[in-house]
């Protein structure tokens, strides 16, 4: 796509603003902020496009600037979502809102797990969305996020261990009848 | 379990065991219960995460950012309509046009010729001379022909100087 086709520009941004505004509200945690950084985002796409040298795939790309521009939008609004420092914190995924009662309510695993997903730190969880939803590779999301493979791994590993463990009565329930 | 064995159970998972891991998970599954269920959980959480959606920005999200792209930047490009050589030309042309253009003030007043030198003199009666042959029409219509040209190199000189810039 050459710079200034807005035509051609309309049709990607259809394609990927799932994505994009998916990458933003895990860092911003509020609709309102991660549509302005989506927004952002697509902007600095539409005037840099030229500058993309197909190094990467154009996706990978598009990510990095998503995730960078939603960082840049919590610092500015001095929101505190983003600190490396805050990142065993959030892995201590609060028990508060999975209570027993919930679990009959809310009988629905793919919720919970949005949820649950929602409370993680913005890295930890662009690494389980850009993983499963993006069908990114560890490689790719290391790009993204500006981290190593093998820190990638690594988390990715004690993401879904803690998933687990925190959902592990969900998951009980739903293989059940398989065992 | 121990922190290798949960670590083995995402390889198997995200398919990226050893030939030989994998027959020794398999293995594990089929003697060890307990296994099957560690397996079985977190592979369930494989699927549901797998299954899990993107969420969506606002209905007008898509017209807002349209919206809000910067203008679209009109470049006209121009090339000149005279090439370099042509202007040489053109210039040369231009010159005997204006040579022809006294010749033909001249002509019209003889008189005003006497003032001159004779080296004046002698070179305007050689213009004479030699644009003798040409007819009063043609001459005419050679100093129309560049009047228009004239105009028309102000105009293309102008229009660059308007449109070269965004």
């Amino acid at each position: 796509m050459k710079k200034g086709n807005r035509v051609a520009f309309s049709k990607l941004m259809r394609q990927y603003q799932n994505y994009v505004f998916t990458i933003c509200f895990r860092v911003l945690k509020s609709q309102e902020e991660a549509e302005e950084a989506a927004q952002d985002t697509f902007i600095k796409v539409f005037k840099t496009i030229d500058s993309f040298k197909k190094e990467s795939k154009f996706s990978t790309w598009l990510y990095s600037i998503a995730f960078r521009t939603a960082i840049d939008h919590s610092r500015k609004k001095k929101m505190n979502v983003y600190s490396m420092d805050q990142e065993e914190s959030y892995l201590q995924i609060k028990d508060d809102k999975i209570t027993p009662s919930q679990y009959t309510e809310q009988h629905d695993l793919k919720k919970v797990l949005g949820e649950v997903i929602q409370k993680l730190s913005p890295v930890d969880a662009n690494i389980i969305t850009l993983y499963y939803q993006g069908e990114k590779s560890v490689k790719e999301i290391a790009e993204i996020l500006e981290l190593t493979e093998s820190n990638v791994k690594v988390k990715l590993y004690r993401l879904r261990e803690t998933l687990k463990n925190k959902l592990t009565r969900y998951l009980r329930e739903e293989i059940k009848d398989l065992l | 379990m121990k922190h290798s064995d949960e670590q083995m159970w995402w390889k198997y998972i995200d398919d990226e065991c050893t030939e030989e891991e994998r027959k020794m998970m398999k293995q594990l599954l089929e003697d060890d219960p307990s296994a099957k269920e560690a397996f079985m959980l977190r592979n369930a959480l494989h699927q549901n995460l797998t299954k899990g959606e993107l969420l969506e920005p606002s209905f007008n999200f898509t017209n807002k950012v349209m919206d809000a792209l910067p203008p679209p930047e009109y470049i006209v490009k121009t090339t000149p309509i005279i090439s370099p050589l042509g202007h040489k030309i053109f210039w040369v042309l231009i010159s005997l046009l204006l040579l022809s253009v006294i010749v033909l003030l001249w002509r019209t007043e003889p008189g005003t010729t006497s003032a001159y030198s004779v080296y004046l003199k002698e070179i305007n009666q050689f213009i004479i001379d030699s644009c003798s042959w040409i007819p009063v029409p043609v001459l005419q219509t050679l100093v129309m022909l560049f009047i228009t040209s004239i105009t028309l190199l102000g105009l293309d000189a102008l229009m660059k100087r308007r449109f070269q810039k965004v």
